[in-house]
């Protein structure tokens, strides 16, 4: 009979310490959140550019630009700056949202000429984007 | 040449001293186990797992950058965020401007003010040197 009941306390022992481990082998995790954006240009690739609306045949300068639009940069803002290399700014140009192709875009001013040489810079949602032509 | 005579007593003797020998052996023994055992600080060790989900879902966020001509050039001076879900607002955020070759400049931290929202830079960057941003919204 003792040691019936010596076993059975030992039996018991042992399923308390099992529980015990088992409770410490747990632990509560309260779930979260981690969301990673990667913002980007909406194109990488060159735009083709060309100087529209010229006055005097382009020797008196350009009033307008041409791009062509890639379907990526549809629906977004562009903006465009003519400007003296590394320096001022002589005319800008805005289109609030793009349509897919071909878009002309009007100059603020005359710029470029048969006496003066600007350079065309372009950005699509802030984005600087390289140019051709 | 005659051989010792074994007495009774003679052996009873010697028994008892290989008893002593022996266990004498098995202390020896024990006490080597016990020092080849190792004195371990009892610490908890718990587990547990969770699920970790995004605070966007569906629409993805439009990126766009702050961009201003100065000096000859378009810099960037802010990052814009538009099309932020709802569960994310209140939740920190970080912001890291890339380049070809890496980070650009420092990195941003704040917290998610609403769906769309600007953060500032803390110094204005060549905008033909940023080719991306780096957002992470977190708990």
């Amino acid at each position: 009979m003792r040691l019936r009941a010596l076993a059975a306390v030992a039996a018991v022992c042992l399923l308390a310490g099992g529980l015990s481990t088992a409770q410490a082998a747990s632990l509560a995790v309260a779930p979260s959140t981690l969301t990673t954006v990667n913002g980007q240009a909406c194109t990488t690739s060159s735009l083709a550019l060309t100087r529209t609306d010229a006055v005097w045949w382009g020797l008196g300068g350009f009033r307008g630009v041409r791009l062509t639009v890639p379907p990526a940069c549809a629906g977004r803002a562009l903006h465009v700056t003519a400007h003296q290399t590394g320096g001022s700014a002589v005319a800008t140009g805005a289109v609030a949202t793009l349509p897919t192709g071909s878009v002309d875009v009007a100059m603020s001013a005359t710029y470029g000429g048969i006496f003066t040489s600007h350079a065309l810079s372009v950005t699509i949602d802030g984005w600087y984007v390289a140019t051709t032509g | 040449m005659t051989r010792p005579v074994r007495t009774p007593r003679r052996t009873s003797v010697r028994r008892r001293l290989a008893a002593l020998a022996l266990g004498a052996l098995a202390l020896a023994g024990l006490g080597t186990a016990a020092a080849a055992q190792l004195s371990v600080e009892t610490r908890g060790v718990a587990a547990g797992t969770s699920v970790v989900g995004s605070c966007q879902t569906g629409t993805p966020v439009r990126v766009s950058l702050v961009s201003t001509f100065t000096g000859g050039r378009y810099v960037v001076t802010g990052v814009r965020l538009r099309g932020v879900a709802g569960p994310c607002v209140g939740r920190s955020i970080a912001l890291q401007p890339t380049g070809p070759g890496g980070a650009v400049g420092a990195e941003v931290r704040g917290t998610v003010t609403g769906a769309d929202q600007t953060h500032t830079l803390p110094a204005a960057l060549v905008a033909a040197q940023v080719t991306g941003v780096a957002v992470v919204i977190h708990d």
